[in-house]
């Protein structure tokens, strides 16, 4: 039995990796987390974008508008097939009380992940986002599935 | 004399006064001895940053506030749930429920009278007009509001100047203070100063 690795994404990072290896994230607040998968091949990858733009293209996984479109290059190099791909989106939070949730940075990094995985194509089979709390979370790369913590709710799955 | 760790010791200086006068207002409302760390000044790419906090995902009770006008910078005070508990036991003198209306309302006055009484020592010693806004109030993980706060300052050089210390008063009670200059701000400060 192969033994499973676990690997931290940090900030404005990406990190691929296959099962039965496990992929996290913690404190995640405005930031996204883009989780990517094959369940063909049982590979994937997640991307920690803090702005929903940049123009260091020598650090793009800060960027949505960047890091979408290298990841994907990325995807193909480690053996994901891109038409098989699907993403789970995660975070997008406003956690201070008085900002605007509606106008926050957290749902501007949302909307412009969204419509770059839209431009390729890359269906959201599901999404924790927005809201007022920091999140952590585990991405199983033997399932897919994903378990986000929350102080308030506590984990869910999707 | 114009390397940039002067720069950094000289800006250090300047946020020193600021935080003193802040641990003296702090030691008044309490009616408690309070000790400063000394600050420690960092430069430092944005995910080198994230290992300063330590435990991200560690609960903790925030206030900040940031200056758009005059001087752009954020200043972050950060505590866990015990010490703000004893912020608002010894500056109210009362015991109000954790999280209540009126416990959150003392924690963001008396952490607005610290924020203010630095930034007026900042204006003062900089001879600039200083303009905060609002301050907000987060109970979160450490992560989730660095992360908020530093996306705010859309640090577009992904260069964070930190300043941080503590102010410390007996029965552990501890309170970070975090100052975080805008991009511009950092130029201002290293280069004309």
């Amino acid at each position: 039995m192969n033994e499973r690795n676990t690997h931290y994404v940090k900030i404005g990072n990406a990190v691929w990796a296959k099962s039965p290896d496990v992929l996290y994230c913690k404190g995640l607040g405005s930031c996204v987390a883009v989780c990517l998968y094959d369940a063909s091949k049982k590979k994937g990858c997640i991307l920690h974008i803090l702005l929903p733009y940049g123009d260091d293209e020598s650090k793009p996984y800060f960027y949505a508008n960047l890091g979408i479109a290298k990841a994907l290059r990325e995807c193909q190099k480690f053996g994901m097939s891109i038409d098989k791909v699907w993403a789970k989106i995660i975070g997008g939070a406003c956690v201070f009380s008085r900002v605007d949730e509606s106008n926050g940075i957290g749902i501007r990094n949302v909307n412009e992940v969204k419509k770059w995985l839209k431009l390729y194509k890359i269906p959201i089979i599901a999404e924790d986002v927005g809201g007022k709390s920091g999140r952590n979370l585990i991405f199983n790369l033997e399932t897919g599935e994903i378990e986000v913590f929350t102080l308030q709710k506590g984990i869910i799955k999707i | 004399m114009n390397n940039l760790n002067d720069r950094l010791n000289e800006i250090k200086k300047i946020f020193n006064i600021g935080i003193y006068k802040s641990a003296e207002a702090l030691s008044k409302l309490i009616n408690k001895p309070v000790m400063i760390n000394i600050p420690e000044i960092y430069l430092k790419s944005l995910e080198e940053t994230f290992d300063l906090l330590g435990q991200v995902d560690e609960k903790a009770v925030s206030i900040y506030m940031r200056v758009k006008e005059g001087l752009k910078i954020g200043v972050l005070l950060l505590m866990n749930e015990d010490s703000a508990k004893k912020v608002v036991k010894y500056g109210a003198k009362v015991d109000f429920p954790e999280g209540s209306d009126y416990f959150i309302g003392v924690l963001e006055e008396i952490c607005n009278i610290l924020i203010s009484y630095f930034l007026n020592t900042l204006a003062n010693s900089l001879k600039v007009k200083i303009l905060p806004d609002v301050p907000d109030f987060a109970i979160d993980m450490k992560g989730a509001i660095f992360d908020f706060v530093l996306a705010e300052h859309k640090n577009e050089s992904l260069k964070v100047l930190l300043v941080i210390t503590d102010l410390i008063s007996d029965d552990n009670f501890k309170i970070s203070f975090l100052i975080i200059p805008e991009d511009d701000t950092i130029e201002k400060l290293l280069i004309k100063r």
